[in-house]
């Protein structure tokens, strides 16, 4: 029997309320076993579920709570992840058929640090092949649906975590985001999605995409509950050597102090661009809450070097994409995606000069936008997807000619946070004339996602889009 | 590309790389390849003398003051 005010909870509460023990480990978990085992075949967003092994977890936490054993924040809370982080001895198959009985012998910092919080780890989810894709399709395991409309892409990679947060099946998920994939579901999705400053968070023990671009973050149903997750998942890692070592905040303790004099920058050019007459009405509407707020507004001219990033960022993934794929595209090609096969072979033609210049241009951009944006104001507020959420029939565009127009024209807002290593948070705005949800971003200087949540949540309590969910 | 182009990169990507592909599959490979390494090519003639990969972490430290660095 499924119990709907229970999905409803938001990890925060239902970390609260398992702390209280007013619901216990084993409730949630059992509900969200049987809402996974419900709706995650029609949505595809389950890639395995062991509930027996979910179960027995959670009557070990329940049990530990029980003798006064807390182990964290998370204690006890359900949570399932995009299915590219290694835990020793359990499959991960990264949304490929080259990978399907890939057994990892180690266990992801990430997952390691969510145990330590406390949280069980019950399902692996669904994502976009080797996490190389913005729209969901995956001409593998077939692409994931949208809970709000199931005829709708959710937005890729992480399209599993973005479709059963959404839909309530578990409480929160870790995505990866290298050009946009946090963020893109987490908007089609009506989530909150951050994509972490790069070296925020460990990437040890997650499928590598593009070493240089390449971040760990949450997706989950409201800011709270993914600055829980990423109070988790944050700090140095030895087994990581690019994170940094700059000291964790407490990302909760700021949330509710609302953006009273914060400048918040809005670009006059180069993000607006593109953007579908709707987005950007539904982009500017936020921004005037943020104004009504008492936020000051700074309209800002972008440099024109951030116009190269989206570019540089493609080349970038696609040749390091390609140096960490060799050995299989030299004797297994067959067994990709069309998609996926035509986005890594460039990166073995691409010439090592270019290559090389498209990370020496980064310090440029960095600098200039810095100095254009971040001298003037503390938050950068963009538009996040360009046009509505499209159906999976419209933009199933596999490796037909003009694919990757598409692919590029879908992250024209968000592969310049990754080329620049800024954190970005993708923030619920509500929904487009199609009935999906839509979302903006927010971008801040390096290490400061505490600021961003504080700034995304000042939308949420204001707006509540966040307390939606999809009928089923 | 023309064909011929096509047939000769294909033909260069099996002796450099070991990887077999059609010539016709090569057609949208070849022209990111060429849309992509034209823009980033373009972008690079403003690049300062002395240019590396090493100063994202300089900027980005910079950008976000005191001690922070990226790695």
């Amino acid at each position: 029997m499924l119990d709907d005010a229970l999905a409803a909870l938001s990890l925060t509460e239902l970390a609260a309320a398992i702390a209280t023990k007013e619901v216990s480990s084993l409730e949630a978990t059992r509900n969200c076993v049987a809402r996974l085992e419900r709706y995650g075949p029609a949505l595809n967003s389950v890639a395995a579920l062991d509930a027996e092994a979910a179960l027995d977890a959670a009557r070990a936490a329940d049990t530990e709570l029980a003798a006064g054993r807390a182990r964290g924040p998370l204690h006890g809370v359900p949570l399932a992840h995009k299915d590219m982080y290694y835990r020793a001895g359990r499959p991960s198959a990264c949304g490929s058929k080259i990978l399907a009985d890939f057994v990892p012998e180690v266990t992801a910092t990430a997952l390691t640090r969510l145990d330590r919080a406390g949280a069980l780890d019950i399902a692996r989810l669904n994502m976009v092949e080797f996490a190389l894709g913005t729209t969901g399709h995956n001409e593998i395991t077939g692409a994931v649906r949208n809970p709000w409309n199931p005829a709708h892409v959710t937005g890729g990679s992480s399209s599993g975590p973005g479709a059963s947060v959404a839909a309530r099946l578990v409480y929160g998920a870790l995505g990866s985001d290298t050009g946009a994939s946090i963020r893109l579901p987490a908007a089609a999705c009506g989530l909150v999605g951050i994509k972490t400053t790069f070296g925020r968070v460990s990437r040890f023990g997650a499928l590598p995409l593009s070493f240089s671009l390449d971040t760990v973050g949450p997706l989950a149903r409201t800011v709270a509950d993914a600055a829980l997750i990423l109070q988790a998942i944050a700090g140095h890692d030895p087994a990581d050597p690019t994170t940094s070592t700059v000291p964790v905040p407490d990302y909760l303790a700021g949330l509710e102090d609302g953006v009273r004099g914060l400048r918040i920058a809005t670009p006059e050019n180069y993000f607006y661009d593109p953007v579908d007459s709707e987005i950007a009405a539904l982009t500017r509407a936020s921004l005037e809450v943020y104004a009504s707020l008492g936020a000051e507004i700074v309209p800002v001219e972008i440099p024109a070097s951030l116009a190269h990033a989206n570019g540089m960022t493609m080349l970038i993934i696609a040749v390091e994409g390609a140096a960490f794929h060799g050995r299989w595209l030299e004797t297994r090609r067959g067994d990709y995606g069309r998609q996926t096969l035509g986005r890594l072979l460039p990166g073995l033609v691409h010439p090592a000069r270019r290559y090389i210049e498209a990370l020496s241009f980064r310090r440029q951009v960095i600098e200039e936008l810095g100095a254009a944006v971040f001298e003037r104001a503390d938050v950068l507020h963009t538009p996040l997807w360009p046009f509505p959420v499209p159906t999976i029939a419209e933009s199933d565009v596999a490796a037909n000619p003009g694919f990757n127009e598409l692919i590029s024209a879908t992250g024209h807002c968000t592969r310049p946070v990754n080329y620049t290593g800024l954190p970005g948070v993708s923030v619920p705005a509500g929904f487009t004339g199609n009935g999906l949800p839509a979302g903006f971003q927010l971008v801040g200087r390096p290490f400061d996602e505490a600021r961003l949540l504080r700034a995304a949540r000042a939308y949420e309590r204001e707006t509540g889009w966040s307390s939606q969910a999809p009928t089923l | 590309m023309t064909e011929e182009e096509l047939t000769a990169f294909a033909s260069w990507l099996r002796q450099t790389q070991g990887v077999e592909m059609e010539p016709a599959a090569l057609r949208e490979p070849a022209g990111a390849v060429v849309r992509l390494g034209a823009q980033v090519g373009a972008a690079a003639q403003d690049l300062p003398f002395g240019a590396e990969p090493s100063g994202f972490n300089i900027a980005i430290a910079k950008l976000a003051g005191g001690d922070n660095d990226a790695g």
